[in-house]
């Protein structure tokens, strides 16, 4: 690639005519590029100058090409206690968690780089100077609740009235500020994220909520249709585009801001019907939720196991309902699962060749949020879509104290989410350049741009 | 000497070596001169040695000028015949009485190149009678040759390039310089320069590199140079997503012209053309990728320069010229300029410069 520059008159002295015909006939050589797709394309960054709202077709027609993401997010912090420059540190940690986990097989790599670098717009300081006296909540009185349960009202971030709080002037009517749909629909920015405390609280708002444009089998948008695809319910509005909103803890660590933004895209993957229709097609068997056709099950996932219990069942140790009893054998034997339901009675999956796992259930998960167990139970977790096993996936074994997931842990800490974990399962998920083969036998797509279909 | 030396070649140097004690005889293109005194009235015995000794010194090369002797001082007279002939030596023979019959002749030869007067006596006997024009010949060519080693040929020999005339001689502090053309006949240089672009839109660092010339000049100032420059450490340009190490190396054949060649400053201005190679290699933060290029141009450059003879063949030569190629190369990391090749530019060369004895 070597283009020729067109004459900048205005950038070279007058009167240095060999200067400037020097100039004009410049070549340009690439020294450092993002090289070409396979097909001879340019590589890309996304966003671009004219590319960069959510759902926006440039996205999707260039899904392929694209080799780094720097989502635009904006930082709405309603917790009163910690400075703006404590916020924008603490978000930054989270960024940088997010961008480590999206390295491709980072564990195994150490040349794979960070898919997704968030690219932090503002820091909006929503905190109260000073708070009033004898306030009993961490957040701000500008955090907006319901007048009547004092909840956290998502819907009023997107009102007109709260608008001004952003600070984007819209460019029609200066004397507006652009809303919240309106900075999604720009791409001005592609999430918001919010910081408020009183996290034991209604006052905490979902820990990630979407409203997800929803896709025909062709990935093409069906005008109008949303699907909500969040960990936790997004306000009943959608704006023209994908809106995605997000929590930053100020009092745990990064490893519980990754939970329910994995939770998200696995409920993107899991929801019927399939928002993104291919991405279902490929992540539901990664993400464990196809118990039933796979592995011939009564349930599709370990969350609808749990979800048949009250009262904790399954939550934590005093009643785990799964088992790897083949993990124990010597030689290795079939993989096998069984487990107790509710009510006593037992299932079985024999054989269990599971996928990865989910934000809440690990390869070796005995109950919801085992983080900790130690058991080396075998998953494809490393091999996920490479047929490197006699045309199956091959199986890997994994314990929370394997070398890279204590390394992991060790390095984004655990409050109680498993920071190594959630690091080693966005890793494993097909990233960029994957030589995964999707399931209609194509070269698999990185899943990283579906976040912002 | 030493003024001479910085100036002149070495083969300048070791033709001048003896030419300058002679002083500088060179330049005459005719045979050297002696001149043979000849008495009012010789006797037969003294006419027939000068003819004897006529014939040898022309058969040795030289043009003989036979001048009549004043009377007045033969010491003077011997001088100034030999002033007045350009002459490199002035020779007489003056025979007197001796006692039992016998004579003396003196034989004087005045050596204008040593400045020395010789007189060597020859006694004839009257055993002599009848050989003594042999005898005084040969006695007197003997001296001659002796005097005169410099220039005399073998017989047989063909005459050699006559000595310069005498001159008279200036002061040593007075005389003018003779030197060598500054870069006449073939010479070699070793320099290292620097180069700073003039007109570059991107920050581009002055960068250095040795360079080595090789070049043919003719003594009235006008030769042919060909450069070669590189080998110098690359220049690195950073950005945000990589970097470029920006290597370069030019090869020009100028056409240079040197004025005063001889001179103890030789100024000279220069103009050429050559190639320049541009070797690129990039270095980008993923998810970007360095590459490894290679670019080719047409280069120009002008110049002027000074030459300043240090020692018998070799000069300090500085110079700057102006080099520009068609086209430059732009190097860019991630669509962002980031630095230039070949743009207009300046580099200062200094270095030594020898020429070829």
């Amino acid at each position: 690639m070597i283009p020729r520059r067109g004459c900048r008159r205005g950038s070279l002295a007058p009167g240095l005519l060999l200067a400037l015909t020097v100039h004009c006939g410049s070549r340009a050589v690439d020294a450092v590029d993002l090289g070409q797709s396979p097909d001879g394309g340019p590589l890309l960054i996304w966003p671009t100058p004219s590319h960069g709202a959510n759902s926006d077709p440039w996205l999707i027609a260039n899904h392929d090409d694209i080799v780094e993401m720097n989502p635009r997010v904006l930082v709405l912090d309603f917790y009163n206690h910690m400075d703006v420059a404590q916020a924008q540190q603490r978000v930054l940690e989270t960024v940088d968690a997010i961008a480590a986990s999206s390295r491709y097989h980072g564990y195994s790599d150490t040349g794979a780089f960070a898919f997704l670098n968030y690219s932090l717009v503002k820091v909006v300081d929503l905190t109260d100077h000073p708070p009033p006296p004898n306030s009993t909540f961490e957040s701000s009185t500008l955090l907006p609740v319901d007048v009547t349960t004092g909840a956290f009202d998502a819907s009023a971030l997107f009102s007109t009235s709260f608008a001004s709080h952003y600070g984007f002037p819209d460019p029609a009517d200066p004397s507006q500020s652009l809303t919240l749909c309106q900075l999604f629909e720009s791409g001005t920015i592609n999430e918001v994220w919010l910081m408020t405390g009183d996290e034991g609280t209604s006052r905490r708002p979902p820990l990630m909520a979407e409203s997800k444009q929803v896709y025909d089998a062709q990935n093409r948008p069906i005008p109008g249709m949303f699907a909500d695809t969040g960990y936790q319910p997004f306000p009943a509005l959608h704006c023209n585009v994908t809106a995605r909103m997000a929590y930053v803890s100020p009092v745990n660590g990064v490893d519980c801001d990754l939970v329910p933004r994995t939770a998200g895209i696995e409920n993107t993957a899991l929801a019927s019907p399939p928002p993104i229709p291919y991405f279902t097609d490929n992540a539901t068997d990664f993400f464990n939720g196809d118990f039933k056709s796979r592995d011939g099950a009564t349930f599709d996932s370990w969350t609808e196991l749990v979800g048949e219990g009250t009262n904790g069942w399954c939550t934590s140790d005093l009643a785990p309902c799964i088992s790897y009893p083949s993990e124990t054998a010597t030689p290795a034997s079939v993989p096998t699962a069984a487990g107790t339901f509710p009510d006593g009675s037992t299932w079985e999956m024999n054989p269990f060749r599971q996928g990865c796992g989910t934000a809440h259930f690990p390869p070796n998960s005995r109950f919801q949020w085992d983080y900790g167990n130690t058991q080396v139970v075998r998953s494809r977790c490393e091999h996920y879509g490479l047929h490197d096993a006699s045309g199956n996936d091959a199986l890997s074994p994994y314990s929370s104290d394997s070398t890279s997931v204590a390394a992991y842990t060790s390095q984004f800490g655990d409050d109680g989410c498993g920071g190594g974990w959630q690091i080693y399962l966005r890793q494993s998920m097909p990233g960029l350049h994957n030589p995964a083969q999707a399931a209609d036998g194509t070269p698999m797509k990185n899943w990283w741009p579906f976040l912002f279909y | 000497m030493a003024p001479l030396v910085v100036a002149v070649s070495l083969s300048s140097l070791v033709s001048l070596a003896p030419l300058a004690d002679k002083e500088v005889f060179a330049a005459d293109a005719s045979a050297p001169t002696v001149v043979l005194l000849r008495l009012p009235s010789p006797d037969e015995v003294t006419t027939e040695a000068m003819a004897r000794v006529n014939g040898e010194l022309k058969a040795a090369g030289f043009e003989v000028a036979v001048v009549p002797f004043r009377g007045d001082d033969a010491k003077k007279d011997l001088e100034s015949a030999a002033r007045e002939m350009n002459a490199i030596a002035a020779f007489a023979i003056f025979v007197r009485p001796f006692e039992e019959g016998a004579t003396v002749a003196e034989i004087w030869v005045s050596d204008r190149t040593r400045q020395k007067l010789v007189i060597q006596n020859a006694v004839l006997h009257e055993t002599d009678r009848g050989r003594g024009s042999e005898i005084l010949a040969v006695r007197a060519v003997e001296l001659l040759k002796a005097s005169l080693a410099d220039f005399w040929m073998p017989a047989s020999a063909p005459p050699v390039p006559p000595p310069a005339p005498p001159q008279p001689s200036p002061p040593a502090a007075e005389r003018p310089p003779t030197r060598a053309p500054f870069a006449g006949g073939l010479g070699a240089g070793l320099g290292i320069g620097v180069a700073a672009s003039c007109c570059s839109v991107a920050r581009t660092p002055p960068s250095w590199s040795p360079d080595a010339t090789a070049s043919y000049g003719w003594p009235h100032g006008l030769g042919l140079r060909a450069t070669f420059a590189g080998l110098g450490p690359d220049a690195t340009f950073s950005a945000t997503d990589g970097s470029a190490k920006v290597g370069e190396q030019f090869a020009i054949l100028e056409v240079v012209k040197a004025w005063w060649p001889t001179s103890a400053l030789v100024p000279f201005a220069a103009v050429g053309s050559g190639a320049q190679h541009v070797h690129v290699v990039g270095s980008g933060n993923a998810p970007y990728q360095g590459h490894t290029l290679d670019r080719w141009s047409v280069l120009t450059t002008i110049g002027v320069g000074i030459a300043i003879p240090l020692l018998s063949t070799v000069s300090l030569v500085a110079q700057a010229r102006g080099l520009a190629s068609w086209s430059p190369t732009v190097v860019d990391v991630a669509g962002v300029e980031v630095g230039r090749a070949g743009a207009p530019s300046v580099r200062v060369d200094a270095g030594l410069f020898g020429t070829v004895p």
